[in-house]
């Protein structure tokens, strides 16, 4: 787009206090940008850097103790702050709409998704109803779903993720809007439909000489979509530019790293592995679910329909699928939290596939998880010291060993001992998943099994945790199975991948291979969603 | 305020705090009634229908049988109060039993466990308690039996769901993956996390109760033996032209209590909920 | 599921309870300590040895529980249940008569509570933010009024409209004796009806106002309310379809379980203000022991409350789509 665009949206030293008692004082600190005609401006940040708040001030709909204390915000030239409320609304979802984070909360479940947009159309003054019907219809086919006339009835909890979030589009699009506002809206997809709702975005950029302004804190996306840039750090402005010049050479550190955080390379190359017995096998594993349907009738889904799998000592072995591919339901098996239908398992070459639990719990302690949410698990009512000794005293150790065991982990995880007294809720993400690791050492593992545990974390923690999780590997040779829905966190972390769709492991292999020559479509197509950022996956040593 | 501890976050409401010290006053009042009081609630021991605050020694009056009133206040928080307590834990221990046998065997027995607290929760409670008091006689027991078999779909409800819910959270699944044995996760994982929600319940079940001990007394059902607010009430009822007082204190007595045990619960839910970090969601 | 198939799961649902209502009803006077005939006689008829001798073959207590049960089941279908010696009537014929009273009762008090306690509920969350002491008045209120025991409360209304204030009557439904037709017979009846059915209203109208705002307030936080402001509808439509519709449907599965309270406390009602309902013709067979009369009353009441909570689900289903849909994953 050529710098000669007018300017569409013109934020001047923009600053929004948060009320006190928090641990900021600001939401943003001065912050200044524009958007042309056209353009697609892409904000980053993390979690806390305002950039949410930032979508919202935009539109006058902070929640409530937050105000504006300092700024201009011109709209086309107009200063928005003169604006009163009802021609605010008549800006809102005409002029400027916007699409959120989590379709699925964004419908109203009790309106079909016809009545919602149509009820844009019908605020913003289309009286005549067959041509509002119309106009729906209209839409949903333009945002390429199916058989618009039938889904104008639907209801949301009917459709799909992805299809939910096409309506969100449709609904924002009614009106042909200057300016699109974008809040993460592909954040809570599938890496597959995030592609299509990327693709279905540009092409309406496109055809419509619509801007938007892209919020999100994923680099990867970035690349996808973004003209021009703007970095975030809590609240305060790190640098902007075109999407070339910040993605090609940063100028900040915080930039490099938020960059070098989506890449696929390992940062250390992985050592050779020295061959030898596996420490954990399964053969043909099977799980099925059966759900209760009304008064009688089940409904049986298989997640796991015959899977093989081995862990050598000291390797990592990532297993990659997307939601409903039975990778938790594998990992859950793994761990013996569940009990599998068919198939064998094997710890260290012991068949524990069918050993009742009391006499499982001695030798738990060879296998342990880490979970996948830090807020989740954790026992709220229970201080950190508790919960680390939890696991050596269900392990027949005795109190002043269980505690001294406490310290020598939370030390291993990078975490002071004053820890110990504390409760969870006085911890961050980050930390409570530290904590997590640490419970888990707790008992001397040989085998990690990490469920997703990085998938709730900004960008720059999860590079920590990652981090941490190949040194402790290396210092206490631990074996990992690191289960992920995010192909390039699976690449930089294991020595091989095996890709897992439907319940079936589909293809499996050394990483390099693997990327770069894949055989089974799948493999292909996930590594073509990924290939967002195919440059960045070709850098490995 | 963030690191305090549940006790600190109770009593720093003012509205549960004045509850809880009502309720242990009147609590200190109803055991030492029998020290306080000249003689037992049913003695006729003046003239009747005497006005509040116009004799020495009978400062609340008299009823229309010449029964001090006050005696009859106090006496009749030993009713309430220990209806109300008795009840409770009946309604606990039913409550805890049933619903913690569907949370954990699922099922059929939990299809059916619950088609049958729904259908107690259906019916017409209140008269459901009346036929069985009356057709067993009343009775101390009888009420509090009556009582908990209204009640106690509620608290098995919140117990089955808790458990459900509960059993699935990942701290309890981490503490089986660490080995730790069903008991003392049932015993240190779960109930911990499920005690806030059932004091809560509780409290509501404990007003509960006494409301209904005294409309069952007021329709001639309580405790024959017992002076209870609800009979007072009812004896009153033939002199609202001349006495209404007589009805308004019992009637306070009732609300007052009934808003004590209602604040103190309102206050234990805030209390127990978890602290969250300031500007959790930017 | 299609509404065909969840209409007929229901009905099925209330078809049991209402059995359930018979076992239990069957079993309370078996199971009670004494001789279920002597029971049943009640205190006016146990003496009657002729009396108790007819009940006794009749109630077949010779016979086998099951089919006592089977006997009991058939006669209530044929709408036999049971002879009030003291009355010297059949019980049906005893409820039936009275039945419109408390319907008329139960049913102004229904209409009163919900409108007013629904409306203020959604008042009071609806004026968190710009008028706190709004909310704050009608919370408050509606935790007195909770705590309040009704019967009391119909009490104190009688000391206050009718012995102070001598505004309104405090005794049955009519005046009695006195021939009056048309508007003056109706008005008359209004008159009577005042009272009773505000005493009853105040407790679920504070049970209304308490739920409603906690649903609305809960509504308040969707995020598809923010969308709708996003999108720049008008205040008034984001509050009616957006955020009241979605809290209307804990409020009305809510009204189906506490029809069977506003039974109960019509009871309370009709004993305090000498209503000839039901409740009243119960209180009097109560000081009596006059079981048939008691257990037809229990039964009657219920069955009207499981079909009352039949409706309700119904209008659940009707509100959200969701509920017995089978792709619904809540």
């Amino acid at each position: 787009m050529s710098a000669a665009q007018p300017i569409l949206l013109d934020v001047e030293h923009l600053r929004i206090a948060l009320p006190s008692g928090g641990d900021r004082s600001h939401a943003l600190h001065d912050l200044s940008l524009h958007v042309r005609e056209g353009e697609c401006l892409c904000v980053v940040g993390e979690s806390g850097s305002g950039k949410s708040m930032l979508a919202k001030a935009l539109l006058r709909l902070l929640p409530a103790p937050l105000k504006i204390e300092h700024g201009t915000l011109r709209w086309r030239g107009e200063d928005l702050a003169n604006l009163d409320e009802p021609a605010m609304r008549a800006l809102r979802g005409r002029d400027i709409s916007m699409v959120f984070q989590e379709p699925m909360s964004a419908l109203n479940p009790l309106l079909s998704v016809g009545r919602q947009i149509d009820e844009t159309l019908q605020a913003h003054g289309v009286k005549d109803r067959a041509q509002r019907r119309a106009r729906v219809v209209e839409l949903l086919g333009y945002v390429g779903l199916p058989d618009p006339e039938r889904l104008y009835h639907a209801y949301p909890f009917e459709l799909s993720g992805g299809q939910r979030q096409r309506v969100v589009i449709a609904m924002a699009l009614a009106f042909a809007p200057k300016l699109l506002i974008a809040d993460e809206p592909t954040s809570a997809l599938d890496v597959t439909t995030q592609r299509q709702i990327l693709d279905l975005l540009r092409r309406i950029q496109r055809e419509q000489g619509m801007a938007m302004l892209f919020i999100t804190h994923d680099f990867a996306v970035v690349e996808a979509i973004a003209d021009r840039v703007l970095v975030l750090q809590k609240g305060h402005y790190v640098e902007a530019g075109t999407a070339a010049q910040v993605l090609g050479a940063p100028q900040q550190d915080y930039t490099r790293q938020l960059i070098a955080a989506v890449s696929a390379a390992p940062d250390h190359p992985r050592p050779t592995l020295a061959p030898g017995k596996p420490v954990l096998q399964a053969q043909q594993l099977e799980k099925h679910f059966s759900r209760r349907l009304g008064w009688w009738g089940r409904r049986t889904t298989r997640a796991l329909a015959g899977v093989d799998l081995q862990l050598a000592e000291g390797e990592t072995l990532g297993i990659v699928g997307e939601s409903g591919s039975g990778k938790s339901t594998l990992g859950r098996c793994l761990v013996r939290l569940l009990r599998s239908d068919g198939g064998s398992l094997h710890w260290h070459g012991r068949d524990v596939t069918d050993l009742p639990e009391a006499r499982l719990r001695g030798q738990r302690g060879e296998v342990q998880m880490i979970f996948q949410d830090p807020f989740a698990s954790l026992n709220p009512r229970q201080r950190i010291g508790t919960q680390l000794m939890t696991g050596p005293l269900a392990q027949g150790r005795s109190p002043a060993q269980a505690a001294e065991k406490a310290r020598e982990v939370l030390g291993l995880v990078g975490l002071p001992e004053t820890a110990l007294a504390r409760y969870p809720h006085e911890f961050s993400g980050g930390q409570r998943q530290r904590i997590g690791i640490a419970r888990a050492l707790a008992v001397e593992p040989k085998v990690l099994i990490a469920d997703e545990c990085v998938s709730a974390l900004d960008a720059l923690i999860q590079v920590q945790i990652l981090e941490l999780l190949e040194d402790l590997q290396r210092r206490l040779k631990l074996s990992i199975v690191f289960i992920t829905h995010d192909l390039r966190v699976a690449a930089r972390l294991s020595d091989r991948i095996a890709v897992m769709q439907a319940g079936q492991v589909v293809e499996q292999g050394a990483t390099a291979a693997l990327l770069g020559q894949p055989n089974h479509p799948y493999t292909r197509r996930l590594l073509q969603d990924f290939a967002l950022h195919a440059p960045v996956l070709e850098a490995t040593p | 305020m963030r690191d305090s501890s549940v006790w600190q976050r109770f009593i720093g409401q003012p509205a549960a705090l004045i509850g809880a010290l009502f309720l242990l006053l009147l609590g200190l009042l109803a055991v030492t009634a029998p020290w306080l009081c000249q003689g037992s609630p049913w003695e006729m021991n003046t003239t009747p229908m005497l006005a509040p605050f116009t004799q020495a020694g009978h400062w609340l009056g008299s009823d229309m049988l010449g029964r001090d009133l006050a005696t009859g206040l106090l006496y009749g928080a030993r009713v309430s109060l220990s209806v109300g307590v008795l009840a409770t834990l009946a309604t606990l221990l039913t409550g805890l039993l049933v619903g913690a046998l569907a949370g954990y065997f699922g099922g059929w027995l939990d299809a059916v466990l619950m088609r049958v607290a729904e259908f107690f929760q259906i019916i017409p409670q209140l008269v459901l308690a009346v036929i069985l008091v009356a057709v067993l006689e009343p009775s101390l027991g009888t009420i509090v039996l009556a009582i908990a078999l209204v009640a106690w779909p509620a608290v098995a409800r919140l117990v089955r769901s808790e458990f459900l819910s509960l059993r699935q959270r990942e701290f309890v699944q981490a503490a089986r993956v660490l080995g730790q044995a069903p008991l003392a996760i049932v015993f240190r994982q779960i109930l911990p996390n499920a005690l806030a929600p059932l004091l809560v319940t509780l409290s509501f079940v404990m007003a509960t109760a006494i409301l209904t001990e005294a409309a069952l007394a007021f329709l001639g059902l309580g405790d024959p033996d017992a002076m209870s607010w609800g009979y007072m009430i009812n004896a009153s009822r033939g002199m609202l032209r001349d006495a209404w007082w007589m009805s308004l204190m019992p009637g306070l007595a009732i609300l007052f209590c009934v808003l004590a045990v209602n604040r103190v619960g309102e206050g234990l839910r805030i209390a127990f909920e978890p602290a969250r970090r300031p500007g959790d969601s930017t | 599921m299609s509404g065909v198939w969840f209409l007929g799961a229901r009905l099925g649902r209330a078809l049991l309870m209402i059995l359930g209502v018979l076992v239990l009803s069957f079993l309370l006077v078996r199971l009670a300590p004494g001789d279920p005939a002597q029971l049943m006689a009640g205190e006016a008829g146990v003496d009657d040895a002729q009396y108790i001798a007819k009940l006794r073959s009749e109630m077949g207590l010779d016979q086998p529980l099951p089919q006592q049960l089977l006997h009991y089941l058939g006669q209530v279908a044929h709408l036999d249940l049971g002879y009030s010696y003291r009355n010297q009537a059949p019980v049906w014929d005893l409820l039936s008569e009275r039945l419109p009273a408390t319907l008329s009762l139960m049913g102004s008090a229904f209409v009163i509570s919900s409108l007013f306690g629904v409306a203020l509920g959604a008042l009071a969350a609806l004026s968190r933010q710009r008028r706190r002491w709004l909310d704050g008045l009608i919370s408050n209120g509606a935790l007195l009024l909770y705590g309040t025991p009704p019967f009391w409360l119909a009490m104190l209304l009688i000391v206050l409209f009718s012995v102070k204030l001598d505004w309104l009557p405090a005794f049955g439904m009519q005046t009695v004796a006195a021939d009056l037709s048309g508007f003056a017979w109706l008005g008359d009846r209004l008159r009577h009806l005042v009272l009773p059915c505000l005493s009853l209203s105040f407790l679920f109208l504070a049970l209304y106002v308490h739920l409603t705002r906690a649903a609305t307030l809960e509504a308040l936080q969707q995020e598809h309310v923010y969308t709708a402001r996003a999108k720049g509808l008008a205040p008034s439509r984001i509050v009616f379809a957006h955020v009241l519709r979605n809290a209307l449907l804990p409020v009305v599965t809510f009204a189906g379980l506490q029809l069977g309270q506003l039974a109960s406390g019509a009871l309370l009602i009709e004993v305090v203000y000498s209503w000839p309902g039901i409740g009243r013709l119960m209180y009097d067979a109560l000081s009596q022991r006059d079981y048939s009369v008691l257990l037809g009353g229990f039964l009657l009441i219920s069955v009207l409350v499981v079909g009352f909570n039949l409706l309700t689900d119904l209008a659940c289903r009707l509100i959200d789509p969701r509920i017995g849909a089978e792709g619904a994953a809540r």
